[in-house]
């Protein structure tokens, strides 16, 4: 039994480099790498939304961005037009991008299969086109800027990099252990029971249908409450935060890093997040680049990192 | 309604006229069967005789073209798969249709959930929930599986996969269970024991089996259907049908003696 024990070092080994590089070294660390992590996070965020989706239920939602990019709005513009105040920004933003996931899912969850992706994909392509041209709301190609960073008083300071680090990672630790603790629940259990055999699940009882719908509904709103913290993150948001690069960006993020298995979403976060932003130092050309990583994946990996490191594990027990 | 027909108690299972079309294809058509409370009934048929497809109209997978089907007195022709599950119809597949990432017992936990509200409970870890657990284990025990419980099931054998498919139906106390071929690619030996298990459920519990191994179906049931190219060919006592000449014909072919 040498596995359950080498797989517990590195489980620990894992959690020990996470706390040391997120909770420990942000003040020493350069801002530029700061900032990734951040960003890292604000994304792992609707990546394990959609892993939710993709790995649990295999719901392939092409358009996750589209909710992400509501709350971001949301936030947006209820923060610079209405100046609503953090708290009523960041709820309203989750509950915005709930009410839109119910909406649309009403309308998407009536296909399956590759009807359920391209039915998802072009309604997130409306949705970009609406934020695009809808000016007057939502600025436009301009997007909104000048956003401001929530304001708790004089003894905490948001305006600093590190200090914002830490706000996001509230939101990451808050937003992992709700959706752990979802497919941990008796919930989450049917929504896996989903993706093994709808036909046995319906005669089990279960209105397949409506389960598929709720967790449509809560992977919009963890979506939402991602984009509610990118906007006071980034202090501006456009339509391309709503874009198809966007929303294949997050599929890539669950399917590199491995999907069904939420850790490969943050993996898949961490490695797009640093890749697109390193890469694209050197060449224009960064979205070819996660196109053969893409492929590449899909081709020998197709469980992502999660899945070679499962294999590599086996592969020593032997 | 008479005052006669309310007396007595309605009938578990009442399809009447019951038809199925595929575009051109007639699959099913006109099949009329009662079966009362706890009756055990065969259906037998050579291949295509549309078996399947009745199961599949009985349990609401397939919408019905015409006719109308009552469980228990209630009509549920229109009634969507789920509910009917909810009125104690269970069944089985003939392809084996289980959980094939999840462990054995997790496999009996999500299907004992199907008729609980514990199935939207969104906080509280699955794993805590012992009762069902507790259920799921008695269940396993039941069926001797006891020792593989968190074996993941997809691993297992085809056998032990079987005999899951069975106590998957059971664990939510079905009082109308249709069984797809539970014996399908089982070895004699398996068969026999499956068999074993079927003769040992509960007597109040209401069964349809699709049988194609004769020993099995004239083993478990007290009276058999014979369905032929989609209609309803005869129906008998075990002893009727082996004796059936015309049976035998459609069944074992005209050539073979059967045994």
């Amino acid at each position: 039994m040498a596995q359950p024990l080498s797989s517990k070092y590195l489980l620990i080994l894992t959690l020990g480099v996470v706390v040391l590089v997120l909770v420990i070294l942000p003040p020493v660390l350069p801002t530029y790498i700061v900032i990734l992590l951040s960003q890292t996070m604000v994304y792992a965020m609707v990546a394990m939304s959609l892993d939710v989706l993709i790995g649990y239920t295999n719901l392939g939602s092409l358009g996750h961005a589209t909710y992400f990019a509501i709350g971001a709005f949301a936030t947006a513009i209820l923060e610079t037009k209405y100046k609503a105040g953090f708290a009523v920004s960041l709820f309203s933003s989750i509950g915005i991008a709930a009410g839109a996931s119910a909406l649309i899912g009403l309308l998407a969850m009536r296909t399956t299969g590759i009807y359920f992706l391209l039915i998802t994909l072009s309604i997130a392509m409306s949705v970009w086109g609406l934020i695009y041209r809808w000016a007057s709301l939502t600025g436009g190609d301009n997007g909104i800027s000048d956003i401001p960073r929530p304001d708790f008083g004089r003894w905490i300071n948001l305006s600093g990099h590190v200090s914002f680090h830490y706000f996001i990672l509230f939101f990451f630790i808050l937003c992992l252990v709700l959706i752990i603790l979802l497919v941990r629940s008796p919930f989450g259990k049917t929504l896996v029971g989903i993706r093994d055999s709808e036909s046995r699940m319906k005669v089990l009882g279960y209105n397949v249908w409506l389960h598929k719908y709720l967790a449509f509904i809560i992977a919009g709103a963890f979506a939402g409450l991602a984009g509610s913290v990118y906007a006071y993150f980034n202090r501006f948001v456009g339509p391309s935060d709503a874009s198809l690069d966007q929303c294949m960006e997050f599929v890539l993020m669950v399917s590199i890093g491995g999907q069904g298995t939420l850790i490969g979403a943050n993996i898949g976060a961490l490695l797009i997040t640093f890749m697109k932003n390193m890469l694209s130092v050197y060449t224009k050309r960064y979205l070819l680049i996660l196109g053969i990583v893409y492929v590449l994946t899909a081709k020998y990996a197709p469980e992502g990192v999660m899945g070679l490191i499962k294999r590599l594990g086996r592969r020593q027990e032997i | 309604m008479d005052s006669e027909e309310k007396r007595t108690a309605p009938p578990a299972l009442e399809c009447e006229a019951l038809t199925k079309r595929f575009g051109g294809l007639e699959a099913l058509s006109h099949v009329t069967l009662r079966v009362k409370a706890g009756e055990r009934r065969a259906i037998i048929g050579p291949n295509g005789a549309g078996k399947t497809t009745f199961f599949r109209l009985i349990s609401g997978e397939f919408p019905v073209t015409s006719g109308t089907i009552r469980l228990f007195g209630h009509e549920i022709t229109r009634m969507p798969c789920h509910r009917r599950a909810g009125l104690g119809l269970g069944r089985t597949f003939q392809v084996t249709n289980l959980f094939p990432t999840m462990t054995v017992v997790d496999n009996l936990v999500t299907s004992s959930m199907g008729l609980r509200r514990t199935k939207f409970s969104m906080v509280r870890p699955l794993s805590t929930y012992k009762e069902i657990y507790g259920l799921a284990d008695d269940i396993l025990d039941r069926v001797g599986m006891i020792g593989k419980r968190s074996h993941i099931v997809k691993y297992l054998f085809h056998g032990e996969q079987r005999q899951i498919e069975i106590a998957m139906a059971l664990i939510s106390n079905p009082k109308v269970l249709l069984l797809d071929e539970p014996t399908a690619g089982l070895s004699p030996a398996e068969s026999a024991l499956m068999t074993a298990t079927l003769q040992k459920l509960d007597p109040q519990i209401t069964i349809l089996i699709i049988e194609h191994d004769m020993d099995v179906a004239f083993n478990v049931a007290s009276r058999i259907t014979v369905l032929h190219q989609g209609c309803l060919f005869t129906e008998g006592t075990p002893q009727e049908i082996r004796n059936n000449l015309q049976v035998q014909q459609i069944y074992f072919g005209e050539e073979e003696k059967p045994c």
